[in-house]
């Protein structure tokens, strides 16, 4: 993993201090797009030779739909519970200044 | 966009099931971590460049940082009280819900760094998020306060929820959307492997 967070954070530096220039970037566009399908593919076929997954895909199903509807449900409640009484109003924040 | 995604790992799970042999394992998954380094790289630039994040913050103030924040927490803890039910181990449930509807990267993270079986669930749990999180966005705007409608949709909020958010609420709250979503792909990459090291 640790190569990979070398690859992010070296990227984030290149982005933040515009060491490519725009015109460059633009001609390499499709490249992370590219590399997803082709990543996800091979994920994919990772999934599809691997017999115990497709035998219980059911129980899979079930478990990530849980997850989702659990890490949503505790999105909504830390929201109300750090920042039900909060507002963002932009006016307001800039009478404040 | 999405559909495209879909198709490219439906026709390799395909061609995992009646085509590839067992030994081209090896091979895939030093396909998967080089794929996943570029496309790091890039994902990276991206976070990199959006300088005008930083200039919002200070306008609005710190405590937008508490959106984000929040939603990580409330995702975490929200997984973790799940894993009891469908009995997964702790720390699993813990990764596949930081991935925050992100699928792509956090189900291919979680993959390599710990099973297949767990990066299939990643991937449909996170998947489903952004699903539910399209369906519920309407819903919670109409009967809720509109802060609430950026929590279902995660780090989703900075792309394919945002025209949604932006539709259904106000230009303000897409702005905080978009800063959430930020700040949340952010943390991704680091909070998933964090996990996954318990297990």
């Amino acid at each position: 993993m640790s190569i990979m967070l070398v690859f992010l954070i070296l990227g984030i530096i290149i982005g933040f201090f515009d060491i490519l220039p725009k015109k460059y970037l633009d001609k390499f566009k499709a490249i992370p797009y590219i590399s997803l399908i082709f990543i996800l593919f091979l994920m994919g076929s990772k999934i599809g030779m691997d017999k115990k997954i497709i035998q219980n895909i059911n129980i899979i199903g079930f478990k990530a739909f849980m997850i989702a509807i659990g890490s949503i449900i505790g999105s909504l409640g830390f929201i109300k519970l750090f920042l039900g009484r909060v507002s963002f109003s932009m006016e307001r924040q800039e009478e404040n200044r | 966009m999405t559909i495209t995604l879909l198709v490219a790992i439906a026709l390799g799970i395909i061609m995992g099931l009646y085509v590839f042999p067992e030994y081209m394992l090896l091979f895939i998954d030093q396909g998967v971590t080089f794929g996943l380094c570029i496309m790091l790289f890039f994902v990276g630039i991206d976070i990199g460049k959006n300088k005008e994040v930083f200039n919002k913050i200070k306008i609005l103030g710190w405590k937008i940082i508490l959106i984000p924040l929040s939603i990580a927490i409330g995702s975490i803890v929200g997984a973790i009280c799940i894993s009891f039910i469908i009995k997964l181990p702790l720390w699993e449930a813990a990764a596949v819900g930081s991935g925050m509807g992100w699928y792509s990267l956090s189900a291919v993270i979680i993959d390599q760094l710990h099973s297949t079986q767990l990066g299939a669930i990643g991937f449909l749990s996170n998947v489903i998020r952004e699903l539910l999180a399209i369906l519920l966005l309407p819903i919670i705007a109409k009967y809720s306060k509109h802060l609430y409608t950026i929590a279902p949709a995660g780090a989703t909020a900075m792309d394919t929820t945002l025209p949604i958010i932006a539709r259904y609420t106000s230009s303000e709250i897409a702005v905080l959307a978009f800063i959430s979503g930020v700040v949340l792909s952010t943390m991704i990459p680091f909070l998933v492997p964090f996990f996954l090291q318990f297990t």
